[in-house]
């Protein structure tokens, strides 16, 4: 309706609502409570997404909860867990000519082994390289186009940003000297990964936007297999705070159950279009995660009807088997448990002391989601509880 | 990385929408979604729609923060007035959000 405010507009002052979220945490104490009376010491909920720490970190949503709930960070950052290799084979692109367009993030991204002096995209620019930071690949699309030189984009993301790639590869708009490092990864499985091995997870927040793609359903293992109350959720404070609530509820209730507290933008059986185009466009392989090693069936491939846009096989690249892999941390960086959500940021020795959101030491640290960067620029250091 | 934009469709053109990400920005992106109109309200994220947003479905938190006060409170979790707070916070806010809601058929 004409003069009516825009749905956006309202959605950020519901959802953001102080006085909303006065109640939701006195719901939440009441929740407690009744475990606490049942004997329940601690309840650890998981998140698998850098925009979920966000929320919890920048309104200090950790403050607000009850001493003995704990809001962890799981892997929910792609930047963070791109295997250095990936990194590397970029540098070594761009120091070689080829023009290498990618997103901030993967730009600052460090590599393990420096190429010709250059540890990272951003180091080689710095060197004469063209790189170019994009915001999407339709920039990148549009860039080597005009350009016509051999290019290459690094292709980092979970199954949120992947149709991006596959979008204008099946449409057949990818121009003939443009060619995908692509660093695609699924997170169910890392999910899976992170929860076997952390192993007192009591609730999972389960990733808003990864979850418009492969739908609400593809959690489900996690109630089923695990027996572990999980809540899709969004991305303001107060769905955060619900799905903290819901996942109490559950607790409380004796039981294990997949709820969408994101319904507004998630469906159960996830976005079909998306979904076709990946699955024309990319296989799913064992690939490996940075500081953790392979997980099976976790990663994009090109299809074999699209490897001439492979930058693997154009410019004679090998990517790692598990059978090679080595660990792909520098010597002191925790990331790997970081990621997995084993240990918190502030338990690594280097952070903000050799590795800061400046220098970033570790991969953690360098993505605006990685759960160190998140720590080191909103707190978390210290959890304010009393005032 | 997953960080989506809300932003509102102006218009459609081939396999690309121009869509209002808010702030004055205003780009063209791909369709990522299935059925989509201008006026629609979606989430894009690098550059491509991930999900059309369901008006109906905003008012879902909401009446999801009222049934477990509700629930809370009659098993005496919290006290009667913060229950009243909490509904009164639920219906005004509620009541913003009902402007936007799909006509009713």
């Amino acid at each position: 309706m004409k003069g009516d405010p825009d749905l956006r507009t309202v959605s950020k002052t519901v959802f953001r609502d102080g006085e909303l979220a006065s109640g939701i945490i006195k719901i939440i104490n009441g929740l407690w409570e009744a475990l606490r009376r049942r004997g329940v010491g601690e309840v650890k909920i998981m998140n698998f997404c850098g925009t979920h720490e966000y929320t919890t970190s920048h309104y200090g949503i950790r403050s607000v909860l009850p001493r003995g709930v704990e809001l962890v960070a799981g892997p929910g950052c792609p930047v963070c867990i791109t295997p250095s290799f990936y990194v590397e084979a970029a540098i070594r692109l761009a120091l070689d000519g080829v023009t290498l367009y990618t997103y901030g993030d993967a730009y600052r991204l460090p590599a393990v082994r420096k190429i010709n002096g250059c540890r990272s995209l951003s180091e080689a620019r710095m060197m004469g390289a063209d790189v170019r930071v994009v915001y999407s690949f339709l920039d990148a699309i549009r860039g080597a186009a005009e350009l016509g030189r051999p290019s290459a984009f690094l292709a980092v993301g979970f199954e949120t940003t992947c149709p991006a790639y596959a979008s204008p590869l099946v449409s057949d708009k990818v121009p003939s000297n443009l060619f995908l490092i692509l660093a695609g990864r699924l997170t169910p499985p890392a999910a899976r990964y992170a929860v076997e091995r952390v192993g007192t997870v009591s609730g999972v927040i389960a990733p808003g936007h990864v979850s418009t793609i492969i739908g609400a359903g593809a959690w489900s293992f996690l109630p089923h297999d695990f027996g572990i109350p999980t809540v899709v959720a969004g991305f303001e404070p107060i769905d955060v705070l619900i799905a903290v609530a819901m996942i109490l509820r559950q607790l409380v209730m004796g039981k294990t159950e997949l709820e969408v507290e994101y319904s507004r933008a998630v469906s159960w059986e996830g976005n079909r279009r998306a979904l076709s185009l990946l699955d024309k466009a990319m296989d799913i392989v064992d690939a490996a995660w940075r500081g953790i090693g392979f997980i099976p069936s976790s990663g994009y491939k090109l299809k074999p009807a699209f490897s001439r846009y492979d930058a693997f096989e154009e410019f004679g690249l090998r990517e790692p088997t598990s059978a090679d892999w080595v660990n792909d941390l520098l010597p002191g960086c925790i990331c790997g448990k970081v990621i997995l959500g084993v240990s918190k940021p502030t338990e690594c020795k280097l952070f903000l002391k050799q590795c800061t959101p400046g220098t970033p030491y570790g991969p953690c640290m360098v993505s605006y989601e990685g759960a160190c960067s998140i720590w080191a620029r909103l707190g978390n250091r210290e959890i304010i509880t009393e005032v | 990385m997953c960080l989506g934009v809300y932003g509102r469709v102006l218009s459609l053109r081939d396999d690309a929408a121009i869509v209002d990400l808010g702030g004055g920005v205003v780009k063209e992106v791909m369709i990522g979604v299935e059925e989509l109109e201008p006026g629609d309200y979606v989430v894009v994220h690098a550059g491509i729609i991930v999900s059309k947003l369901s008006r109906g479905e905003f008012l879902h938190v909401l009446a999801n923060i009222k049934e477990s006060a509700e629930s809370l409170q009659a098993s005496g979790g919290i006290p009667r007035e913060s229950l009243d707070e909490i509904l009164r916070r639920v219906e005004y806010l509620s009541s913003l959000l009902e402007t936007h809601q799909p006509a009713k058929t």
